[in-house]
């Protein structure tokens, strides 16, 4: 019996739109429509042009570590002159041009304390790479800020520069200009590279003038070149995946799982004589009731698994959705989820007495109410209900299984992902028991 | 002595102000083909649905096979066969697997299933309709599938509500023998219907309802017995004249003689010349007539005799449609 149960439920019409093609061709529109404004992570390199009019050795070994990098920031197109460059950003060859100038003569010289030209930098570097302190200077200060400096170098920015540099000021004072033609993603990065590499320069400088220059400015300078000290410190709030698409794929398994109960209705239509005539034969026959029902939940549930588990599989393995090292619990949370849906269906199956057609389009569009009040539909109407009637999230079967996905997406941990699946259980009992005691009317007053 | 397979004591069921059935009592032996035969609105279904315990009913008794019948008496159901009046059946599911899924209810072997499902495709002729869906199969069709799913578990008492409504000639015929057979095979029928003509054709025993109540019970001699009309004339003319038919009405034996439709309509009660009689008063009268007939009297006379009114309009069957209720 139960495998008839099954088959019919995969030669439905509405199973097949609802549960089997509206997530394949709901995720795919996604991916096409969606997939892209999240992609936003992937980031393309800005094409720059660099001119060179005065030499600027930390720029240069900045820029090329961060086209070093995989996937490199920046690329980096050195050219003669600034016709040149100029000409790359006409043929749109590259995104902008960046001319180092001299900076311009205040006429006001301040005493550097670390005028290279007087000592050997490679041979610093030799010294604190042997002996982890650098002892180069008589003054005592100086030795601790470059010591700290070089402590605090994780990614070799100083000491490249050390070991190529060539001579002239440790940190230059240049002019930079950056020449764009247009507006645009790529051209607003370039603005902010460069912009923070002169706040940077600028930074640095300030805090090297030999007056102020202590252990801490160093540690702070290297920081600061590691791109790790940032004035305002930003708070991990989730180590969890935060990629919107994610969180729309998500939706859509939620949103399938609560389509269950479209099956569940089913139970309680085949099962009650005052329903349909199949209804009257199922109860005129030998099977007790409520073996009959037991076998058609449990067919259902088995074939909510199977629709589930087909979006889940055709969002990952087809469109390529990254739902982490917890994929497990994605089907475990959408499996609960259905089953928590056929349960509601067969318990919305058995409340008061209408043609199949009207049930269904009640229980469509109580779906589609939820759906929308758990922010399926519109994104942040959930939020809005948690701040002014938390009472609804808590009573809607389809925010409880947005929950567990969000949660899951989130938390590093389990525990709340648990109460969820924990709050799913208790909801299917309280429907199938609510839905037995329902339909265990022996008789009827009328059919 | 034959045993007593259903028994109905002072059935009452109302629904609401309307009284459904009214204090029926019904009495069926076994291998019986028993005619339940009433007008739309009679109560036929109802009182199936009570037996059936299906429907709830505010007074009386029901027992099958000496026992009495509740919601839980599966014992009983299992030797039970429903052929409801509206086509039971599920319409993504083909003849075979329907059939083997309402024998599955009753039969749990699957390889006795396999022939049971098999015979009653075979009893019911749709051996060539075994992958069709429902939605495939003409009316006829779907009603045979409908008994099929009633029969393939071989139940001691066959009780069908209607079975040939809105069916073709042909596989009305093909249904009737059906349930002949059935029967000769040693299952006890109930059969509802408001067409007499298949209840004279089937039943041994038939018992007539209107409103809720027994108004008649007995074989069909019987029945036709308890009616003064013997015989029906008809004669095809023009209206004779009011004067002419009340010398009709004068004549030995003859109870009433109306026209009407171009046909003349002499009943009569016994007497073996009654035809001749009446066709001299259209010689003598210098009446030209057409086909001139003469009929024996039908359970519908009965029931118009009984009740004062027809026991369904002449125009029902035609004007009936296939319908599936679900």
């Amino acid at each position: 019996m139960m495998k008839y149960e099954i088959k019919k439920t995969f030669r439905a019409k509405e199973v097949i739109v609802w549960l089997i093609l509206f997530p394949i061709i709901m995720g795919t529109l996604y991916k096409f429509t969606l997939g892209n404004i999240f992609s936003g992570n992937q980031f393309s390199a800005v094409r720059l042009a660099v001119v060179q009019n005065t030499d600027d050795g930390m720029f240069r070994n900045i820029m090329d570590n961060m086209e070093k990098t995989d996937p490199p920031y920046v690329k980096l197109t050195y050219c003669s002159s600034e016709e040149e460059a100029l000409s790359l950003l006409y043929k749109n060859d590259v995104t902008g041009v960046v001319v180092i100038d001299p900076a311009p003569e205040t006429g006001e010289k301040k005493e550097d304390a670390f005028d290279l030209d007087t000592v050997d930098t490679q041979a610093i570097l030799d010294q604190y790479l042997s002996t982890g302190t650098v002892n180069a200077f008589d003054d005592q200060g100086a030795n601790d800020f470059l010591t700290k400096y070089l402590d605090g170098d994780e990614n070799g920015y100083v000491k490249d520069y050390l070991a190529n540099f060539t001579g002239g000021e440790f940190f230059p004072k240049t002019h930079i200009t950056l020449k764009l033609r247009k507006n645009g993603m790529d051209e607003t990065m370039a603005k902010k590279m460069v912009m923070m590499y002169i706040n940077m320069q600028n930074q640095v400088r300030e805090m090297m003038d030999f007056t102020h220059m202590t252990a801490e400015s160093g540690d702070m300078i290297s920081k600061a070149m590691n791109g790790q000290d940032n004035i305002v410190e930003p708070l991990q709030l989730t180590t969890g995946n935060t990629d919107p698409f994610s969180s729309y794929m998500y939706n859509l398994i939620a949103m399938v799982a609560i389509f269950g109960s479209l099956v569940g209705v089913g139970i309680a239509q085949t099962h009650q004589a005052d329903m349909s005539p199949e209804g009257a034969r199922r109860s005129c026959s030998s099977l007790p009731k409520s073996i009959s029902i037991l076998a058609c939940f449990f067919s259902y549930c088995i074939s909510m698994a199977i629709c589930v588990s087909i979006c889940i599989t055709f969002l990952t393995l087809v469109l390529g959705v990254d739902f982490g090292s917890r994929l497990p619990l994605v089907y475990l949370s959408g499996i609960c989820g259905g089953i928590m849906g056929v349960a509601m269906g067969f318990f919305l199956g058995c409340v008061g007495k209408m043609s199949p057609g009207a049930r269904s389009g009640f229980v469509m569009a109580l779906n589609m109410t939820l759906c929308f009040l758990s922010g399926y539909i519109v994104m942040g109407i959930k939020g809005i209900l948690e701040h002014n009637a938390p009472i609804v999230n808590d009573l809607n079967p389809a925010a409880i299984i947005c929950d567990s996905f969000y949660y899951l997406n989130m938390d590093a941990g389990l525990e709340r992902f648990i109460g969820q699946l924990l709050k799913m259980g208790i909801y299917t009992a309280i429907f199938v028991i609510l839905g037995f005691i329902l339909t265990r009317r022996k008789k009827y007053a009328s059919l | 002595m034959e045993n007593t397979v259903v028994k109905i004591e002072n059935l009452v069921k109302n629904y609401a102000e309307l009284r459904a059935l009214d204090h029926l009592n019904l009495e069926i032996k076994e291998k019986e083909v028993f005619g339940l035969l009433g007008p739309n609105g009679s109560g036929k279904t109802t009182t199936i649905s009570c037996l059936l315990s299906l429907l709830s009913y505010d007074e009386g008794n029901i027992e099958l096979f000496g026992k009495p019948m509740t919601p839980v008496s599966y014992d009983l159901k299992a030797r039970i066969g429903i052929i409801p009046q509206n086509v039971a059946v599920f319409d993504v599911l083909n003849v075979y697997e329907n059939v083997d899924n309402f024998c599955a209810m009753y039969i749990s072997d699957k390889a006795k299933r396999k022939k049971y499902v098999d015979e009653a495709i075979e009893f019911v002729g749709l051996n060539d309709f075994t992958k069709f869906r429902p939605k495939k199969l003409s009316g006829g069709l779907l009603r045979r599938l409908n008994i099929a799913c009633g029969i393939a578990h071989k139940p001691d008492l066959i009780i069908l509500d209607e079975p040939t409504v809105a069916v073709d000639p042909q596989s009305r015929n093909k249904i009737l023998e059906g349930i002949v057979e059935l029967n000769k095979q040693g299952a006890t029928i109930i059969y509802t219907t408001h067409y007499m003509e298949e209840v004279e054709q089937i039943c041994s025993r038939i018992m007539i309802m209107d409103r809720g109540k027994k108004i008649a019970e007995g074989t069909t001699d019987e029945l036709k017995k308890t009616i003064k009309n013997t015989e029906t004339i008809y004669a095809e003319m023009a209206d004779p004249g009011h004067v002419i038919l009340q010398k009709m009405k004068h004549l030995p034996n003859v109870m009433d003689a109306v026209w009407s439709d171009g046909k003349l309509a002499v009943s009569c009660a016994g007497g073996k010349q009654n035809i001749l009689d009446v066709m001299s008063i259209v010689r003598d009268e210098g009446l030209s007539f057409g086909r001139v007939y003469s009929e024996l009297p039908t359970l519908n006379d009965v029931f118009l005799t009984i009740t004062g009114k027809e026991l369904r309009d002449k125009n029902e069957r035609q004007e009936e449609t296939p319908v599936r209720k679900k």
